[in-house]
């Protein structure tokens, strides 16, 4: 009996603190350990959120922000794997070549282009897209190229000693070699677009979630500010472990797990 | 320096396109035009003052991190395992919140000022520190430890003499995460909230349609984070050079 307890509390140890975070959270403006003008307690928060679910504010913002994280993820993942595949696989002269150019853009942080970029494609949907597209697109190229260069050649040559064509070559040895690689960067280039879409919705937006917590500030409406502040966490996380879970669905053939994980 | 040839191209063709109209001069100056520009400013006192203030302000945030944060792995990793067991599941979780969406926290806490600022820098700084100060104690190779021990070396003595030398690779991968971090905050929290230092210079330059402007304070804003990532890669290199000769057991 004491051992299952003793087990129980070994499970339940890493939450512990995340529980009690939380619950100060509820109890701590309430007592008014914290100014609750300042740090509304959690039950107000929740009670804010319950409301703009009810009147379908929520769902407007949530999707708004949505809609720019996966327009420009998609617009860099649409060019960011061909162009990767094409330099890493059939002209790494090339990918050489631009290496360095390369390196400086993906270096410079996006946050510092973000003014420029508004400027280059306006105050609208054009610089919103194209910050989060800059921000996604260098990991998501990056690690494909990673991906196709470190395909073991053998297997290649193993498949066109079997007579196999190109476009097989591709689907059934690149493509798989190179997916895990792939994916991380997609994760990577999620979770950047995700961050700048919040500072670009920051600067100038009139919807969404980075709008949401503007606004809030501006108006003082602090209960929506921190509301606005759990979404973006929550809706953040939710992103995340869905990749992950695409990614253990989809990768099936890999029997080993890596030792990079986060 | 073959290698370099698609940047010297891309900075040829910044100065050729827009002079020859290629490129609309008005959205996109030549090369040499922003450089003129923030020459003009750099005389007139003002790029260096708006530098020098987010660099202060970065610099203060950073050392404070360093400060609270290095401290606090050792003792979470060595002295208190079972709270860094409980503790760190929450500071993973609270490192996911971006920091962004924090900053009206902090501003609402502190004031629109510099110590908002400079806490949302120490915040963001904290975790990479944190966690790396831990991973890099808890990779020592105890044997080390155990043979310190065994030639009867005090726990001051053993912490200074095989503890920190051997977590320092992973303690200084920290501080370099930790150093890009706390300049890309100071940049962003100045273009969100701010009236001064090189973000704001940025914002206000985009707001009032000074393009030259912003176009030089957004290369002067990237130079400043290549020479910071340089600096601290310089020094790891420095480091990890005596660090292989004198620790061959440690996987760093």
């Amino acid at each position: 009996m004491l051992k299952r307890l003793y087990q129980l509390n070994n499970k339940l140890l890493p939450y512990y603190f995340i529980i009690l975070f939380f619950g100060l959270w509820q109890v701590a403006p309430t007592i008014g350990w914290a100014n609750p003008k300042f740090i509304p307690p959690l039950s107000q928060v929740l009670e804010t959120g319950w409301k703009l679910i009810l009147n379908g504010d929520m769902f407007v913002h949530i999707s708004v922000s949505l809609e720019r994280v996966f327009i420009g993820l998609f617009i860099a993942i649409v060019i960011g794997l061909p162009l990767g595949f094409i330099l890493g696989g059939w002209l790494p002269g090339v990918a050489k070549f631009l290496q360095p150019l390369m390196n400086l853009c993906a270096q410079i942080n996006t946050m510092t282009l973000l003014p420029l970029f508004i400027i280059l494609f306006g105050v609208g949907e054009g610089g919103k897209y194209s910050v989060i597209f800059w921000a996604s697109f260098w990991p998501i190229l990056f690690t494909t190229l990673e991906g196709v260069r470190q395909v073991d050649p053998l297997l290649i040559k193993c498949a066109r000693s079997m007579g196999v064509n190109g476009f097989t070559i591709f689907f059934k040895v690149i493509l798989p070699g190179a997916a895990l690689q792939i994916f991380t960067g997609i994760r990577i280039g999620t979770t950047m677009a995700f961050m700048l879409l919040i500072a670009a919705e920051f600067l100038g937006a009139n919807m969404g979630l980075g709008w949401l917590i503007r606004n809030s500030e501006d108006n003082w409406q602090i209960p929506r500010l921190f509301l606005g502040l759990f979404s973006i966490a929550l809706v953040g996380m939710i992103i995340n472990y869905s990749l992950e879970w695409l990614e253990k669905n989809l990768i099936t053939w890999r029997d080993t797990t890596p030792g990079i994980t986060n | 320096m073959l290698g370099n040839l698609s940047v010297f191209l891309f900075f040829l063709a910044w100065e050729v396109l827009p002079r020859y109209g290629v490129l609309d001069e008005a959205i996109i100056p030549s090369f040499s035009s922003v450089v003129q520009k923030l020459y003009v400013l750099a005389v007139q006192g003002e790029l260096l003052n708006h530098i020098a203030i987010s660099l202060q302000r970065a610099g203060i945030g950073f050392l404070l991190a360093s400060a609270v944060g290095i401290p606090t792995g050792f003792l979470l990793a060595g002295k208190f395992p079972t709270l860094e067991k409980m503790l760190l599941p929450l500071l993973r979780l609270m490192e996911k919140i971006n920091p962004f969406a924090l900053f009206p926290v902090f501003i609402l806490l502190l004031g629109i000022g510099e110590v908002s600022k400079i806490s949302l820098i120490f915040w963001v700084c904290q975790f990479p520190i944190i966690f790396n100060t831990i991973m890099g104690q808890k990779a020592i190779d105890p044997l080390l430890i155990k043979t310190g021990r065994s030639m009867g070396a005090s726990n001051i003595a053993l912490f200074f003499k095989v503890i920190l030398p051997a977590a320092l690779p992973s303690i200084f991968n920290g501080l370099k995460f930790g150093a890009q971090l706390a300049f890309i905050m100071v940049i962003s929290a100045e273009m969100l909230g701010s009236s001064s230092g090189m973000g704001w210079m940025a914002r206000n330059a985009q707001e009032t349609y000074k393009i030259t402007q912003l176009f030089g304070a957004t290369m002067c804003i990237a130079i400043l984070g290549l020479i910071i990532n340089k600096v601290f890669r310089m020094i790891e290199g420095r480091m990890l050079l005596w660090r292989e000769d004198a620790f061959e057991g440690n996987q760093n």
